[in-house]
């Protein structure tokens, strides 16, 4: 078994393209909220979401022919290109090695679904475009990413686990390095804004009306999102041979399933997915300096996520913050962008706040870092994946120290 | 693949009918019949309780499982039982009615919101978890046609890291006039009619008490980029066998099944394995029941198993010539993804 490194990084986010307006974002507690305006929100009563501007892929991607490929898609090979070229590898390097390339979705091809219905809606059956309804499937994201790379000797798969399908991918990829499937692995996860999703959680009275505010007593739920964070994932001993930098190591991670319900989350199931990756990582609950929480902003979501913290770390759990308050949720994409921004914290020495905060639910009993950065010596990170459906991931990563 | 896994049980819905015999004699009658598992009434099979808005795909997944993992629960416990379901993009029809609702009534949220967590991708893997009480690692992946190969090879992976003991493992699509439409305008070769079912298996580590119907020894896949489709299916084959610890075609001459599923592969296959080719047993089950979509390489392997047992029940264990040799079953998917694996059916 092989020790698991992460040393590339890909961001495409509402609060900055690319690692080092991410990294800068984070650190000033940026907030990523505006109007939503990539589909029609007449008739809502409010509308906001963490939409990426100034996405240009012609200029972020070498290969892919951007209009062959949904959003979502062109985000998540934007995404792969930034990474290895963060990670100082080239496609020759690539190609000369078995590599994995997994990509956590909720979405995948459903902004194209939508395209699909609004045609038929305006225009009748006839209108609906038959290349709009080639880019549908879900498969196409990691497929993106192996054509903007040009590999073909590669094992690609979409991981359709909603919320939680980014801690899902990057732990695919983890276990395909760690026992020798892969040299190299290409994981993360990658969402487009989608009038399907922001509808189905405004029924479910889940949209927050102005901004979102992870455990604050008058939280009123997510605003959605979109990106993708793709990490580059080696052997540690190939990292060090290459002179690569480090940015964080993947310990393990643990996944369940609540068994319970379609959306609302089981506590005990949750605090035993954090005790399984917690075992996984061969760390015990002292060892973890801080919690990257799924973080939501729903009632539900904030109160059963700290009630699991507090069932594992008893009356004094790490501090736990939401990176959702600055992003938004941008749903498969949500657990990739936030192990990143693990990965971040612990290479520079400091842990991203949860932004929108006034004042603390006490049902939420936790320090959540409000508003502002702060700076620390992170040696040890978990990162929460909670979905629908009672998807669990939950990730461990930690410093390397040689 | 890390290590090899085995295939301790299987079950399969189908537009032959319900369970495994269905599907069988279907495919040993030989006249084809796409389309809907007709005898497959979600309040019939499920109860009425919380199925009202449930889409079909998840419905087919739920009472599959269901049939696989009967008497299972005695041996694996409940959290130590995976799942993994392949799709190509969810239940389409569920994902259109909700927009379409959405589009045209008199608010845009004047929705069904129960509808909404069956228009995910991972309703149906959550749906077994739910109605069957299985808390261990639950997964969806959506590779389309190569899913049910994809799903072999990522349960594997759980089951070499200790996460599972057991993991129930295959694909499922339903049939709807959205997804028809899909399919057609999919632009891919497929020109099967589209038909629907779930077909899994279950999977342990080769060193579990519960005895093996198959053994799964190798799953390959690739990315073909632009046409280079059977160069691509080629390469699988060659590491898929490489891996399996064959050469020079020591490996090939042990093959005595291939079950495909696009229609180009079989000649790719035939070139592969030469002369070794000759004796060897062809299915391809999108011929019998339809372009199953995301299930497709689910029910090759299931058609597989289903050879199997009857070659069992005809010849018996002493004359059983097939019994131990290779299977090998192929797939692509409209993206370029194609996949490999190698059986050994015991």
């Amino acid at each position: 078994m092989r020790r698991v490194v992460v040393t590339g990084v890909g961001v495409v986010s509402a609060i900055g393209i690319g690692v080092d307006e991410f990294t800068a974002g984070l650190r000033a507690g940026r907030r990523g909220a505006r109007p939503i305006s990539v589909f029609d929100t007449e008739g809502f009563a409010h509308a906001y979401g963490c939409e990426v501007v100034d996405f240009a892929p012609k200029s972020l991607l070498r290969n892919l022919n951007p209009t062959e490929f949904g959003r979502a898609a062109q985000f998540a090979a934007a995404g792969a290109r930034m990474a290895i070229d963060d990670a100082g590898l080239d496609e020759s390097t690539l190609r000369a090695r078995r590599c994995a390339i997994s990509i956590g979705t909720t979405d995948g091809g459903s902004a194209d679904i939508e395209r699909l219905v609004e045609a038929e809606v305006r225009h009748g059956s006839a209108a609906r475009d038959p290349v709009v309804a080639q880019r549908v499937p879900s498969a196409w994201l990691p497929v993106a990413v192996a054509s903007e790379l040009r590999l073909s000797n590669v094992d690609t798969s979409t991981v359709a686990t909603a919320c939680g399908a980014g801690n899902y991918a990057i732990g695919n990829g983890f276990d395909a390095v760690r026992f020798g499937d892969a040299e190299l692995a290409i994981v993360g996860g990658a969402d487009a804004m989608c009038r399907m999703t922001f509808t189905g959680f405004y029924r479910l009275g889940a949209i927050a009306p102005d901004v979102c505010r992870p455990f604050d007593a008058e939280r009123k739920g997510i605003l959605t999102g979109e990106g993708a964070g793709v990490l580059m994932l080696e052997p540690l001993d190939s990292a060090l041979a290459r002179g690569a930098r480090v940015y964080a190591e993947v310990h393990g991670y643990g996944l369940n399933c609540d068994a319970f319900h379609q959306v609302a989350p089981k506590q005990d199931s949750v605090a035993e997915c954090i005790r399984l990756a917690l075992r996984d990582a061969g760390i015990e609950p002292a060892g973890v300096d801080l919690i990257s929480a799924h973080g939501t902003g729903t009632k539900a979501n904030d109160v059963t996520e700290v009630g699991a913290i507090r069932d594992v770390y008893g009356d004094a759990p790490p501090r736990t913050v939401s990176m959702k308050s600055m992003l938004g949720h941008t749903m498969g994409a949500a657990s990739a962008l936030a192990a990143i921004g693990c990965a971040l914290a612990i290479t520079h020495g400091f842990i991203p706040p949860t932004i929108n905060h006034r004042t603390t639910d006490p049902n939420c009993a936790i320090d959540c870092v409000p508003n502002h950065a702060i700076d620390a010596e992170l040696n040890v990170v978990q990162n929460n994946g909670l979905a629908f459906g009672g998807n669990n991931c939950v990730l461990v990563l930690g410093r390397y120290e040689s | 693949m890390i290590a090899p896994v085995k295939i301790t049980s299987w079950a399969v819905c189908s537009p032959f009918g319900l369970g495994r015999d269905a599907f069988a004699a279907g495919l040993r009658a030989g006249t084809p019949k796409a389309g809907q598992v007709d005898e497959f009434v979600i309040s019939e099979a499920l109860g009425k309780k919380g199925t009202s808005s449930m889409d079909r795909a998840s419905a087919l997944a739920v009472h599959t499982v269901g049939e696989l993992l009967s008497g299972v629960g005695q041996r694996v416990p409940l959290a130590r039982t995976g799942v993994v379901i392949g799709t190509t993009s969810g239940s389409a029809r569920t994902q259109m009615e909700f927009t379409k609702a959405s589009l045209t009534r008199r608010k845009p949220y004047f929705v069904e919101p129960a509808m909404m967590p069956f228009g995910l991708m991972n309703s149906a893997a959550a749906q077994c978890a739910i109605r069957h009480g299985l808390t261990g690692p639950n997964s969806t992946i959506a590779t389309g046609r190569v899913a049910g190969l994809s799903t072999v090879d990522y349960a594997a992976r759980w089951l070499a890291a200790g996460r599972a003991d057991a993991v129930a493992c295959g694909a499922v699509e339903e049939y709807s006039a959205e997804r028809a439409w899909l399919a057609a305008n999919d632009g891919g070769d497929e020109t099967a009619p589209i038909g629907e079912g779930c077909a899994v298996v279950l999977l342990e580590p080769a060193d579990s008490a519960a005895p093996a119907l198959a053994d799964v020894l190798a799953v390959r896949s690739r990315l073909a980029l632009g046409d280079d489709h059977p160069q691509a299916l080629s390469a699988c084959l060659r590491e898929a066998f490489t891996d399996v610890g064959g050469v020079d075609g020591v490996g090939v001459n042990d093959v005595g099944a291939v079950a495909t599923v696009g229609a180009g592969e079989r000649a790719v296959v035939e070139d592969f394995l030469g002369t070794a080719g000759k004796s060897v047993r062809w299915l391809r089950p999108t011929e019998y029941v339809g372009d199953t979509g995301a299930a497709s390489a689910s029910f090759a392997i299931a058609a597989l198993l289903a050879s199997a047992r009857r070659d069992h029940e005809q010849h018996g264990e002493q004359h059983d010539e097939r019994a131990g040799r290779l299977a090998l079953v192929t797939a692509t998917d409209v993206t370029g993804i194609i996949g490999c694996a190698l059986l050994r059916l015991r």
